[in-house]
């Protein structure tokens, strides 16, 4: 059957609803599934694209390092700078949100979940920390798009420490009154979830992204249950009240842009 | 991989010979010794085996060490290093999570706020306090005796000794991630002096809830990481009984941290580990704590400090400074 060949890069599967997507239309709906609106992972470069009319990056020159010299962590890292074309998890810097008339200067940080599984060591830390400082000299709101699967485990207790650094950095803004809004994407789990995340002013999330600080198989041993096929999800979160609201894919720039221009509209 | 050699097996043969050291010297004592020899001989040996496998450690027997059931737990410091305690239970939100311990106590004449994880010393009171793993509801009691002390303006001490937060599905509904990263935040928001003592496990980020703290002191067998030597292992290596390996590659000894300057000190423990002397153990945590304590009272501003200290942990290469 035609469908089956999948090789040829210009058809796409669908993740969960299985449906072959010609690759055009996937880019044209911003990787959402125009069958099941799956939301498929992207990459941060791409999310800038798609998100902002203009954008500078900040803090390129802060690098990863294997301290522990830990197993091939330094290969590792080599690999996935060179896959990705990133230094590590993140990007930080500044612009304007797509569509935004008044075009409001918003400082950014936006996760990479195929760098290391987006995992947060020292440089994720350091770099939320001066975007942070940069939104705060600059009095404007930091959004922050996240999706990671926690602590970066190579880095050791250094990179736990990374989860109060980064609170300590959002905690500055809190005191200055500038506002953080963090949209989760698929996923967000672990020490990245249950530091700079949880503490957000507001917490958005992707349509199907999962949230949460342990992982599944580990509470399924603890609880010698099966987990509900919903769990951890926007939709639970959404349920049990973990976040504020939902967000397709489409819509993110908009729905920024309204918080950014209520904060705009009372500077002084 | 390295053969560890068997901290329990090893523990129960000393026990063993300790006994028939004491039983010889009672014997001495009352001049019934046949062969002062013997003695003399069992003596050496027993201090030879002891220094030199207790002296040199895997960092795996540390976690062993500090997983040991007869190890002191938060409840005999209550009742060894502090005085006068009074508990403040509930996190006026519907619950009370007994894996959370806080109240008002006092260290010498010092009063203080404690506030700990509490593993219990039965099975029952194991249970009951869920070994030490709280929920949600955990972190919102800690966060409400941390907003007692500094309303009182009395200094916090903290006492870390978890496995990790509870990996549980209401756990997960009530909003871990929230509970634990408001108790991270709550800890920089307050204006009192504090000081963390990480007793035997530091797991993860339910330890770090209770961690923030000016100055960190820790036991020498404790062991803090980011995760388990027993997650990272299956993890890493798909085999959570390569543990060992796992803890020895995640630098997670109390002379790991000391190193890599995440702790202010390490408080001696007895060779075999705290539990063959709890005197000795109880004396050395009072006295560090007070140290700090009277260091941390002289600190301008805590809060300040506490800032400053998290803001500067990282380790990475910035191209533009070298
Ligand atoms: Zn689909």
């Amino acid at each position: 059957m035609f469908f089956k060949t999948q090789n040829s890069n210009n058809w796409i599967k669908c993740e969960k609803c299985k449906t072959i997507i010609f690759k055009q239309d996937l880019e044209e709906n911003l990787y959402v599934c125009t069958k099941c609106n799956y939301h498929f992972v992207i990459n941060a470069h791409y999310r800038i694209k798609i998100t902002f009319d203009s954008f500078y990056e900040l803090f390129k020159e802060i690098y990863p390092k294997d301290f522990l010299n830990f197993d091939d962590y330094s290969k590792k890292l080599k690999e996935d700078q060179e896959k990705t074309n990133l230094t590590d998890a993140i990007i930080t810097g500044y612009g304007c949100l797509k569509g935004d008339i008044n075009k409001y200067k918003v400082s950014v940080g936006i996760m990479d979940f195929n760098f290391r599984g987006g995992s947060m060591g020292s440089v994720v830390g350091e770099k939320i920390a001066l975007i942070s400082e940069y939104a705060l000299k600059n009095d404007t709101p930091l959004i922050i798009f996240s999706s990671s699967g926690g602590a970066r485990m190579q880095e050791g207790i250094i990179s736990l420490m990374q989860m109060a650094k980064t609170i300590s950095a959002i905690k500055l803004l809190n005191k200055n009154r500038i506002p953080f809004i963090n949209i989760i994407t698929h996923p967000t789990t672990g020490g990245v979830a249950a530091s700079f995340v949880g503490i957000a002013d507001i917490i958005l999330s992707e349509i199907g992204a999962l949230i949460g600080f342990a992982g599944q198989r580990v509470i399924e041993q603890t609880i010698k249950q099966k987990l509900p096929p919903d769990f951890q999800t926007a939709e639970f979160s959404l349920k049990y009240g973990l976040i504020d609201n939902i967000v397709h894919r489409h819509n993110i720039p908009n729905i920024l842009s309204k918080f950014i221009n209520s904060f705009y509209f009372y500077k002084k | 991989m390295e053969e560890l050699w068997d901290l329990y097996e090893i523990e129960k043969f000393l026990d063993e010979l300790d006994k028939k050291i004491l039983t010889l010297r009672e014997l001495k004592q009352k001049g019934q010794l046949v062969n002062p020899q013997e003695l003399e001989i069992l003596e050496l040996k027993a201090q030879k085996i002891k220094e030199e496998l207790f002296n040199n450690l895997h960092p795996y027997h540390r976690v062993q060490l500090s997983r040991h059931p007869k190890r002191p737990v938060f409840e005999d410091l209550i009742n060894n290093v502090f005085e006068d305690f009074y508990e403040l239970f509930g996190d006026r939100m519907g619950y009370n999570d007994f894996s959370i311990v806080g109240g008002l106590a006092k260290l010498n004449e010092y009063p203080v706020f404690i506030l700990g994880h509490s593993k219990g010393k039965n099975t029952q009171d194991r249970i009951k306090r869920n070994y030490g793993m709280p929920n949600p509801e955990g972190f919102y009691k800690a966060i409400r005796v941390m907003e007692v002390a500094n309303n009182f303006r009395t200094p916090l001490i903290t006492v870390v000794d978890t496995p990790g937060a509870y990996p549980g599905d209401v756990a997960e509904q009530r909003g871990q991630f929230i509970a634990i990263a408001k108790a991270i935040s709550k800890l920089f928001d307050l204006d009192i002096p504090v000081i963390s003592l990480i007793l035997s496990e530091g797991g993860s980020g339910g330890a770090l809830a209770l961690n923030v703290a000016n100055f960190v002191v820790m036991l020498e067998n404790a062991w803090y990481s980011v995760i388990s030597p027993e997650g990272a292992a299956s993890i890493l290596y798909r085999d959570s009984s390569k543990a060992p390996l796992a803890a020895k590659q995640l630098k997670i000894t109390s002379y790991d941290l000391l190193s890599l300057n995440i702790i202010d000190e390490i408080i001696k423990e007895p060779l075999q580990g705290a539990h063959k002397d709890l005197n000795y153990t109880f004396d050395n945590i009072k006295h560090t704590l007070i140290y700090y304590l009277k260091k941390a009272l002289k600190l301008d501003n805590p809060k300040e400090h506490r800032f400053e200290k998290y803001r500067n942990i990282g380790i990475f290469d910035n191209l533009i400074k070298i």
